[in-house]
């Protein structure tokens, strides 16, 4: 070989330089092992993960009062989004919070932009990080377990003593024994969800309704019969005329099943506003009602008023009244509220340590309220067809919470009231940017903060195949081609 | 072959594979948006290739040949119908402009690299 051909090979090193060039951002794209991790600085600077939005729930993102870096959250929710870098199964978030008088921090990743619906995940609870409680396992349920309590308690049905946070329990299976039917007087307003036990293996309840017409028309009612939120019966009354202006005439409807195992029903009871409950006769005795109870007027019905009496376990009630006729003080336990205005809600919290069901009286009814819990109207015929589930304002000491199912893993205890906690989210691989929801209920009122210093995005796919590298490749171009189409 | 020879031939060599680098680089930015801009920024290097194109096509002496001609040309329209497709939906997109700025600039190189300069 010539001296003038070994020196053209030279020129080959620009091209080889440039073929590095374009297959380290292929590798980039398509790392052969399947995983590729960012580690975010929360400053605004990354192109992986914007700031939390909107900016007025949220401080600047860069150097923060105190001399860390980072974005401070103010208010809930906050949303912000993650560039996907390419075609994979599974996103792993790692954040580094501060929680500042926040007890529930939860996050969570977009699914469905039209109904803007989010799967959160459980990312912090301040109680459950003492050290009375420890994590533990029952069968496929898995959760934590206050210390002296058993581990069997996360797989029972003891909804009294159990709670969920993002995860289901085990479903209640009793039935009551055959009886006759009791007749209960209510006077309760539009939609409501029943919960009860089958008698024996029936199901009975027989509805008097009655149309207000303080909207003119006719009003039609629908039940659904529900077990673990599958319909197994349907039906229908239409009540009121459609000409009718004055208070109709009370129109009976029996709803009956049969053929039940044991287990908690739902009869869901849908209507309008117009339509009043005026009684229900049922064999069952063991029956609640929730989360919403909405007291009725007897307007037109009768002449006197019928005070609102029922038993609930909830420990936060919300109480709203459209009538002037409605503003009256509520008492729940030892505790009350002035319901003073209309169209205003208020709140009640319990402050007592009972872990039995409480006496709710609205002395004049006309009020809408809203539980965390269930209600009775007779404190026998209290059950709890689900356990209640872990919110900002759950306090498992007071309410008698001794275990908690939940998928949640206690975040690692940092320096200066620091932690690190990780979520884990299935993606779709036709999206580019991940979207998240950071929730902390109740934050403004606390006048609390999360803090967020730090984010570690790992995405994972299986490693690069033959097989896998085709799905890969496929999947891009599909998502291109929808791009360049949109 | 002279060390002159040499070199100007080297840095032709480097042109010309930093150009297709860039090309390529901002084809993937277009099809697939985030999958080259975090982890390299190839607008710079854009620059720098099309000033260091169009300097050797300013002082070339000769024509360049058909093939890259024509390859100029068939990327300038390739960029064109790119651009005015995102321009439909997506005006204003980082992306569609540079791709706009990048059919220019190609545009400008193939007319300079046409024979102005270039021998009878």
């Amino acid at each position: 070989m010539n001296r003038d051909a070994i020196i053209r090979t030279l020129f080959v090193i620009p091209w080889l330089a440039a073929i590095s060039v374009i297959g380290w951002v292929l590798i980039q794209r398509f790392p052969p092992s399947g995983t590729v991790a960012f580690d975010v600085p929360f400053d605004g600077s990354s192109a992986w993960m914007d700031p939390f939005l909107p900016a007025e729930r949220t401080s600047s993102p860069g150097l923060q009062e105190g001399g860390w870096r980072g974005q401070r959250i103010y208010q809930d929710p906050v949303y912000t989004a993650a560039r996907v870098p390419g075609v994979y199964d599974e996103v792993e978030v790692v954040l580094e919070f501060r929680p500042v008088r926040q007890t529930l921090i939860e996050f969570g990743i977009l699914r469905d932009d039209a109904s803007l619906s989010f799967d959160f995940q459980p990312l912090w609870f301040a109680p459950l990080q003492e050290e009375a409680w420890s994590p533990a396992s029952s069968g496929l349920r898995n959760g934590f377990v206050r210390d002296g309590s058993s581990d069997a308690l996360l797989a029972s049905s003891n909804y009294q003593k159990l709670a969920v946070w993002h995860a289901s329990s085990t479903p209640l299976a009793m039935r009551d024994e055959r009886q006759d039917a009791e007749k209960t007087e209510v006077s309760l307003r539009g939609s409501h969800d029943f919960w009860a036990l089958p008698s024996g293996d029936t199901l009975s309840f027989a509805f008097e309704l009655q149309d207000s017409n303080r909207k003119k028309g006719r009003d039609t009612v629908v039940f659904h019969v529900m077990k673990n939120e599958r319909i197994i019966h349907s039906d229908a009354v239409g009540i009121g005329g459609s000409q009718d202006e004055k208070m109709g005439t009370v129109v009976s409807k029996k709803i009956e099943v049969s053929g039940l195992e044991p287990g908690a029903y739902r009869i869901q009871v849908i209507a309008e506003d117009d339509v009043f409950i005026r009684s229900i006769t049922t064999p069952t005795r063991r029956w609640v009602v929730g989360p919403r109870l909405s007291f009725g007027d007897l307007v037109g019905y009768r002449d006197d008023t019928q005070t609102g009496t029922a038993w609930s376990d909830s420990r936060h009630l919300v109480l709203e009244t459209f009538h002037t006729e409605g503003l009256q003080t509520v008492a729940f336990g030892g505790d009350e509220v002035n319901v003073s205005r209309t169209h205003d809600a208020f709140q009640l919290d319990r402050t007592d340590t009972e872990t039995i069901p409480q006496k709710l009286v609205a002395p004049v009814g006309d009020i809408r309220v809203i539980g965390d819990g269930w209600f009775a109207f007779k404190p026998e015929a209290f059950f709890a067809p689900h356990p209640r589930r872990i919110t900002a304002w759950t306090d498992p000491d007071t309410e008698g919470i001794d275990a908690v199912v939940t998928p949640y893993a206690r975040p690692t205890p940092l320096e200066d009231g620091w932690y690190r906690g990780t979520v884990r989210f299935k993606l779709d691989p036709a999206r580019d940017h991940s979207r998240f929801a950071l929730s902390a209920p109740g934050l403004l009122t606390r006048a609390g903060a999360v803090d967020i210093r730090r984010v570690t995005l790992t995405y994972r796919r299986p490693p690069l195949s033959a097989s896998e590298w085709f799905r890969v490749v496929r999947q891009e171009i599909a998502n291109a081609w929808h791009r360049i189409k949109s | 072959m002279t060390s002159i020879t040499f070199i100007k031939r080297f840095l032709l060599h480097c042109i010309w594979s930093l150009s297709a680098t860039v090309v390529v680089l901002f084809f993937m930015e277009f099809v697939i948006p985030g999958s080259v801009t975090p982890y390299a920024d190839p607008l710079p290097w854009a620059v720098i290739a099309i000033a260091a194109l169009s300097v050797d096509a300013m002082i070339r002496p000769v024509a360049p040949k058909r093939w890259l001609r024509s390859a100029l040309g068939i990327a300038l329209l390739i960029l064109s119908l790119l651009t005015i497709s995102t321009e439909i939906n997506a005006w204003g997109k980082s992306t569609t402009v540079l791709i706009f700025v990048m059919g220019l600039m190609i545009g400008m190189i193939v007319w300079f690299a046409s024979g102005r300069n270039a021998e009878p």
